[in-house]
Formats: structure tokens, sequence, C-alpha cells
């Protein structure tokens, strides 16, 4: 059960990184990309499957969130790992479909989609519980607004999209925190930040190990 | 409009050495930009004329240029019509090594690089039927590093050997008669070495870079700096083949992680910040070894779909300030070449302002497709806002993906697809000159960016039938008179010089270049059906018509006070063919017309544009975008040397052109057919 108001911000230090075997995962090849931006039916939560993990933190050197128009500074948030509809994750020139969590729009670290498992950086302390996960119409995230967010959350939450129940969301801190009882794990900048997010691609999205790897400088 | 007049300059000198010198006396030195339109100028005794070129099938009968692949064949003509003082006969022809006119001065001597002089005969009327092949392709064209090797062309007139008064010569000039250029989609002569590293100071997650350079970097002195933005969802290390190419001629390459996924902005940002990054790290990138080796001042940025739109909207920022770099400036910026950009940004924003610019665009793209259902995908349109000079490259056959090298899906849709290595030699082939025109201006290769791919191939040139490359050239920074641009005096019956402009064509309309709904399906109300390179609120114009008959034409005035022609170069337009038209679908192929020149007497020079080996190419063939088949209209820049109108004696007053007319009809070319004409204009560059 996630209880925001029990999370404390507490330094948490990073020891040694704890790399995961990499999964001898089925891989497509490289640079393989489908041509058609698919439509979001509004309220398409039914593309984001699960909550894989889930980890409440905090910047202290805060940095800008570069997926909305107004740039606000992250100094809180989630890092989550999702598994959704890869389709909806492939890259295009043209807009591609926006994933929200509540009103906000999150940053997508790695590609996600040949798996479909998607590392995500939400800029704020959002309540889990009361938050839907889901797909939006397709625009350039720097371009998205509040209204524009507000109005896809409305538009979601009219479709029927539901946040994920709550033992989901326990299992996610479990496996992202340790345990359900979770405390901000505070990190010093963004670059912190991406350090640990590589160990959850290693874990979740194996066959992004070399994107993994650069975020690691190595 | 500037005349062609010889600059005046102080007496010059002598030329030493040798017997029978001719004392040249000083006058005026020729400009160093070629603007010999009436094909001869006399100047300190000698005939200064354009020989050298190639054949044509058909009137003009030849055409002077200055460009030839290394291992294809060089020819000479002359046309005593237009060439004063030579009269047939027999001559010694020489084809030395390109000297300046000081140089001239200091050696006259003339030492053919052939081995010997040539006995050429110019006896006939034509200059079509004067051409002889000087060449069949062994002239030297490896120039080390840079490209081309240039060679001045001299009729020995007095047969003395020397260059001597009543000479005719190709050259004298900074500028030489003509150059022998390799293939630039070859690699260069060095080695190049590949990196992968890191820099600080830019977004955190986008440290990465790939870099090339050359592998005795040490030993040189300072080189231009080339700079690839990557697009969305591809990688910076998918440049390779540009980054090793360029390094072998010379270049540092450096590709870096672009952040594409939220935006233009953040693309551009990282475009701004690794350039700022990379140069100020040259201390400790690769153990210092580029240190002092990278040329600040000559800085030269490619972009690739998102990424291509990224770096004009960097070079926008810089212009207006909004990002101020630490270790370049935006003079620095020498130019830009967009592949297959978006068009997410207003033209505030993705603005090119005043650098030069140049588009890729591939017809088979199945990402930014061009199709008229949106205009993100309007890819001609940062190409319409460009002021200064810009150059396009429209390629059949070719997916957004095979501009890069990182394998996997073309992203191509439609027919005769072309494939990835046959698309980085045509880049290759390109952009090299396109770097060597950003950053040194070099006249060898100026004519890689214009001259009709269906007359201008290597020695080997790329195999394939699905291979159709297209080309519009507008350089702005040269002198130039705007016959009709259609920006000025809306009202297709005036230009934009205010002279009337009369249409006996079908149909004909002038309005904004934007398909009128969102598909290419035929309409016969929809004029600008096909037309992609404007939106509501940025209203770049054009004219399009029909023709189905002999006789049909368009005829624009040329105002009074502007009609002497003889100081310009080219009659230059650029001219598309309107796609799913029946008049366009009723045959498939190149179009031609006539164009023709009228003086105040009524004398006329007309001249096909087919003649000089293409037309206006045919839509690609893809369907979608609607019901019909055919893509977007793109238009080709067409250039017809002035001086060619009045060739083999054709009566024709250049001093007093008081028209243009373009003719069509099967006595004059296609038959039928719907184009669309921009940017009729005289120019010298």
């Amino acid at each position: 059960m996630v209880d925001s108001k029990r999370m404390t911000s507490k330094r948490f230090l990073i020891g040694t990184l704890a790399m995961m075997a990499l999964a001898a995962a089925a891989v497509t090849a490289v640079g393989d990309r489908r041509e058609v931006v698919p439509e979001v039916v509004a309220g398409s939560s039914e593309n984001v499957h699960s909550i894989l993990a889930a980890l409440p933190i905090g910047v202290t050197s805060s940095f800008a969130h570069d997926w909305s128009a107004e740039r606000a500074q992250v100094s809180s948030g989630w890092l989550l790992a999702l598994e959704v509809n890869p389709e909806l994750l492939v890259r295009h020139q043209s807009a591609d479909p926006v994933l929200y969590v509540g009103d906000l729009a999150v940053e997508r670290i790695n590609s996600g989609d040949l798996s479909g498992r998607v590392i995500v950086l939400v800029p704020e302390r959002i309540d889990l519980a009361t938050a839907p996960i889901f797909f939006g119409a397709a625009a350039l995230p720097e371009s998205v607004d509040t209204s524009t967010r507000k109005l896809e959350l409305t538009r979601a939450t009219n479709a029927g999209a539901k946040p994920f129940a709550a033992s989901a969301l326990e299992a996610a801190l479990e496996r992202g925190f340790g345990g359900s009882d979770a405390e901000t794990v505070e990190f010093q900048d963004r670059r912190a930040v991406l350090e640990f997010a590589a160990q959850w691609i290693f874990e979740f999205a194996p066959e992004e190990s070399d994107f993994a790897k650069e975020l690691l400088l190595l | 409009m500037t005349t062609n007049k010889l600059v005046a300059a102080s007496l010059f000198g002598a030329l030493l050495g040798g017997l029978g010198n001719a004392q040249l006396l000083g006058s005026p030195a020729p400009p160093v930009e070629d603007q010999r339109s009436n094909n001869f100028e006399v100047y300190q005794g000698l005939l200064i004329a354009e020989i050298v070129g190639r054949p044509l099938g058909q009137y003009p009968g030849f055409t002077f240029v200055q460009t030839f692949y290394e291992g294809t064949p060089v020819s000479a003509s002359v046309d005593f019509s237009r060439l004063g003082s030579l009269t047939p006969g027999s001559y010694e022809l020489f084809v030395v090594e390109n000297r300046t006119q000081g140089q001239w001065g200091a050696n006259n001597q003339l030492t053919d690089v052939r081995g010997s002089s040539q006995t050429v005969s110019f006896v006939g009327a034509t200059v079509g039927s004067n051409s002889v092949t000087i060449d069949a392709g062994t002239l030297a064209a490896d120039a080390g590093l840079q490209l081309g090797i240039g060679y001045d062309v001299v009729i020995d007139v007095d047969g003395n050997g020397l260059l001597s008064t009543g000479d005719v010569i190709d050259g004298y000039s900074e500028q030489a008669g003509f150059y022998i250029v390799r293939d630039p989609s070859e690699d260069g002569p060095l080695t190049s070495v590949e990196s992968n590293i890191t820099v600080t100071g830019v977004k955190a997650g986008f440290e990465a870079e790939n870099i090339f350079y050359p592998s005795n970097i040490a030993s040189m002195g300072k080189v231009p700096l080339i700079v690839i933005s990557h697009g969305n969802g591809h990688n910076y290390t998918w440049y390779d083949h540009l980054g090793t190419h360029f390094a072998s001629w010379g270049f540092v390459v450096m590709s870096h992680r672009n952040d594409t996924v939220p935006g233009i902005e953040t693309a551009s940002q990282t475009t701004l910040t690794h350039t700022d990054a990379f140069l100020g790290q040259l201390d400790s990138i690769e153990g210092g070894i580029l240190d002092g080796h990278i040329d600040v001042n000559k800085i030269m940025w490619i972009g690739h779909s998102r990424g291509g739109e990224g770096i004009v909207r960097a070079y926008d920022k810089l212009y207006d300030g909004t990002y101020v770099p630490t270790n370049y400036e935006l003079d620095d910026i020498r130019g830009l070449s967009s592949i297959a950009p978006t068009i997410f940004l207003s033209n505030s924003q993705t603005d090119p302002h005043d650098v030069p610019f140049h588009l890729w665009t591939g017809a088979a793209d199945a990402d930014v497709n061009g199709c008229a259902s949106t205009s993100i995908v309007y890819t001609f349109l940062t190409h319409e806002r460009a002021l200064q000079d810009r150059y396009s490259t429209h390629l059949h056959g070719v997916g957004h993906g095979a501009f890069h090298n990182g394998g996997g899906s073309l992203v191509a849709s439609g027919p005769c697809q072309v494939n990835r290595a046959q698309t980085h030699r045509i880049m290759k082939t390109y952009l090299l000159p396109l770097a060597h025109t950003y950053f040194y201006g070099n006249p060898a290769v100026k004519e890689f960016l214009w001259r009709q791919d269906e007359e201008f191939q290597a020695a080997n040139p790329i195999a394939g039938n699905c291979i159709f490359i297209n080309k519009t050239y507008q350089p702005r920074t040269v002198s130039r008179y705007v016959i009709d641009d259609f920006q000025t005096n809306r009202n297709k019956f005036i230009n934009s010089q205010g002279g009337a402009v009369s249409f006996t064509v079908l149909t004909a309309s002038e309005g904004a270049m934007d398909d009128p709904d969102s598909n290419f399906t035929y309409s016969s109300n929809e004029w600008m059906n096909g037309m992609t390179y404007s939106i509501t609120g940025e209203l770049w114009r054009a004219v399009v018509f029909g023709w189905d008959t002999d006789g049909q034409d368009v005829e624009w005035e040329i105002v009074a006070g502007n009609r002497d022609l003889r100081g310009w170069s080219h009659l230059s337009f650029r001219a598309c063919q309107v796609t799913r038209d029946p008049s366009t679908t009723a045959v498939l192929g190149d179009v031609t017309f006539e164009v023709q020149l009228r003086d105040e007497d009524g004398n006329t020079g007309t001249i096909n544009i087919g003649a000089y080996g293409g037309g206006v190419e045919e839509p690609y063939q893809r369907t979608s975008c609607g019901t019909g088949t055919g893509w977007a209209n793109f238009f080709e820049t067409i250039r017809i040397p002035v001086a060619d109108f009045e060739a083999d004696g054709t009566v024709l007053d250049l001093s007093r052109i008081e028209a243009v007319r373009f003719v069509f009809g099967p006595s004059s070319g296609s038959a039928v057919g719907r184009i669309g004409i921009d940017d009729l204009e005289l120019t010298n560059g």
C-alpha cells in the first residue's frame, strides 16, 4: 500500500551496481521500424499492461522536464518500469502517442519498442493510487501543455481508464524499492537518476543493454 | 542587374620568356566569377572564350560546361558566329595546366599535358559540327584533398607555341577553363579513424558522440568540422558511411546522440551544445590529437528527419541570440543539409534565415512521407524558408531509412526502391561537393549541384534503373534578375518586375503551392494538387498550367531598362509536373518544351529544354495519399546558358530582349502536360 504521508526524504546511498544477468531475449533487427503511427483510442489504458516496478525519487540538483511545454524543474517524482504495447513506443519522425501518468507526460528513458518494457521518469510525486497510466494522442511531448494534459486525462478517465490496483502498486514498490513501505530515494542529479535507470534497463529490457551501458558512460 | 564588364585594374605587365612573346598591355582584370555569357571577351589581345563542353543531339548542338568526371570524355568546339575574329581552319589546340593571369604572365609557354598538342579542324558552320574530343578520359583528376584539377585550353591561332595576341583561351583566370574531378562518392586519400567518446556539458543521457578524423590529423593544419544530428528512433552511430567518407577527404566529423523524442527544441539544443562541447574539449578528446586542428570557422551541420529540422531550429536560435555558444559563432556555421526533415515548428522557429541550405528528400519516404495529409511532412517547406543560397536533391525510390546506415527497414513505400548502398553513394556524390561549396566556394564542384543526372554521370555510374536524381539550384548571393517569382504582383498577368505575362496555355493559375485538401487525388478544380511547398500563413507561390496542342505558350515581358541580357550567364527556372493530372499521366516520362527569347525586332532564339539531356521529371509513381498514381510534385531547376540562344549565328540581339516565352505542344516537345513554374530569373550563379 502506497501511503504518501509515510514517505520521508531520506538519503539512500546507491551501493554497488547490481547488474542482472542479461536474458537471452529475442531481438528484432536493428533499425527495424514499423511505418505507421498507431492511432490511439482515447482512454487506451488497455495499452498499458502492467507496472513492473516503482521507485519514489528525489533529486538534489533539479533539472528541467523537457517532456512538457512548461519545462518544469524536477526535484521529485517516480521511476516506473512499465509493460505496454510496444507498437506505441516505436519512434517515428511524425508525432507519436504520448504516455501519461495522471495529468503528467512522462519521460521515456529507453525505447522499449522491442519488448514493450519502458522505464519512465514521472516528474512529480503524483499519487499512483489515483492516477491512471495511459497513452494519449500523438504529439510532440515538448509541446504538451497543462491544458492538453488535463484534457487527455479527462478523455482517458471518461473512456474508463483506471489506476493500477493497490495490489499491483504494492508489488511494483516491492520490486522497485524492496518494500511497499517505500521511502524516497534521493539522487544527486539527473545523471545519477539515469545511472539507476540503467540497472532497470538491464533487468527489464535487456535487449537494450548497449543503451544502458551508454547511460553508465561505459 | 550588373553587366558583364571587365573590372578595372592596374597595368598587369608583359608576358615573359620565350620567343615571340606578345606584349599584352594592362587593362582591367577579368572577374573571378565566370560571367562570360556572350561566350567570348577580348582581353589583353586574347580571345577569352568558352571552348570546352559536350556535344548535344539537337540545337544548340554543343553546350559549354566546366566540370567533367574523371575518366569521361572532354570535348571542345567553336561557334564562329560568336567568336569574332577566329576564322575556319586548322589549328593547334593545347590542353595545359590551369594558370592564373599572373602565372600566364610569368610563363606563356604552351605545354600540353597530353604530351603533344592536337591538330583540330574547325571548319563547320555550326558549333555542333565543330565538336572534337580533346580527351577520351585520361586527364588526371587526383588533386589530393582538393576536388578537381583545373585545365586551360588554348587555340594557338598564330601557331607559335605561346599564348599570345590573337590566341583563344578558355581559362586565363583564377577559375580554370575546365576541371576534371574525381568521383566524389569514392573515398579520399586519407585513412579515417572512428571513435566513440563522451563529452561533458550536455544534457545527461546524451553525452555520446561517434567521431571520425583522418589518421594523420596531427600533421595537418586546421580542417572543417561536420556535425551530424540523427532523427527520432535513429542512432548517432548510424552515419559512419558519411563519417568515414568525409574523414578520408580531410574533414572531422562528429555525430552525436540527439534528444529528439521530446521534439525539435530539445533536438536543436543537443546540436548546439554538442557542437560547443566538442570544440571546447578538444584538448582532452582522443588524448588531444584534434586540438589545434579544427577550423572553427568552418562548420557544417547535417541533420536527418527530426534532426534535420533540429539543425535549422538550432541555427535560428543562434541567429536570434537565444543560444549564445562559447566556442563558436553564428558565422562559423557555413551551411546546413537537412535530410527528409520534419516541419513541426513555424517559420519563426524552423528558419534557416540566410545560411546556405540544402534539402534531401526521398519520394518513397514512408515516415516523413510528403503526403498532403499533414504539414508536418511538408519536407520542402524548410527549403522555401531559406533566404539565401539554397539547393535540393530529390530522389525517387528512396525511403526514410535508406539515408542512414543502421540497417533494418528502408522505411519506404512505392515502386522501384533504391537500396542503401545506392542511396549512400548518391549522398556522397553530392555532400562532398556541397561541403566544398560551403567551405571553399570551390568552382570545380558547382556543377554537381545542378547539372541533370541524365547527362552528368561518373565513368562508373551508380548501377540501377531506379535511380532518378532531381535537383534545384538557387544561388542567391550572386547577381541575379528575377523575372517572376510569383511573390510580388500577385496577378498572373503581371510579373515580379511589373511586366506583362500572357497565356494561351490551359487553365493557368497562380497561387500558393499548397495542396487544397489532404490528398493527391486528381480534381479538375484543384490547380495546386500535389503541391507541398506552402502552408497557411506561408504563401510560397508559383504558376501552374497545362497544354494539349501545338503553340500554346506563356510569355513574360522583360521590362524596358533590363533587356540587355549579355551580362547574364544563365536563364534559370524551376519546374515540376503536376501529379495525377490526366495531362501528366497521359504519357509517363520527362516533359519537354521550348524556351524562346525574342528581341525587340521580333527575332527569336529557341531551345528545347531536353537538349541538355533531361526534361522535367515525372512524379514518382507511388500510390496512396488519395486515389491515383503519382507522389508529390517536386521542382527541378532548368538552367540554359543565355549565349546558347544565339548559337550558330541565330539572329538575335541579346542586348534588346523583350520577352521570354515557353512554347508547348508536340512540335515543341511533349504533346500534353501540366506543370508548375517558379523562380524564373537571369543569374550569374
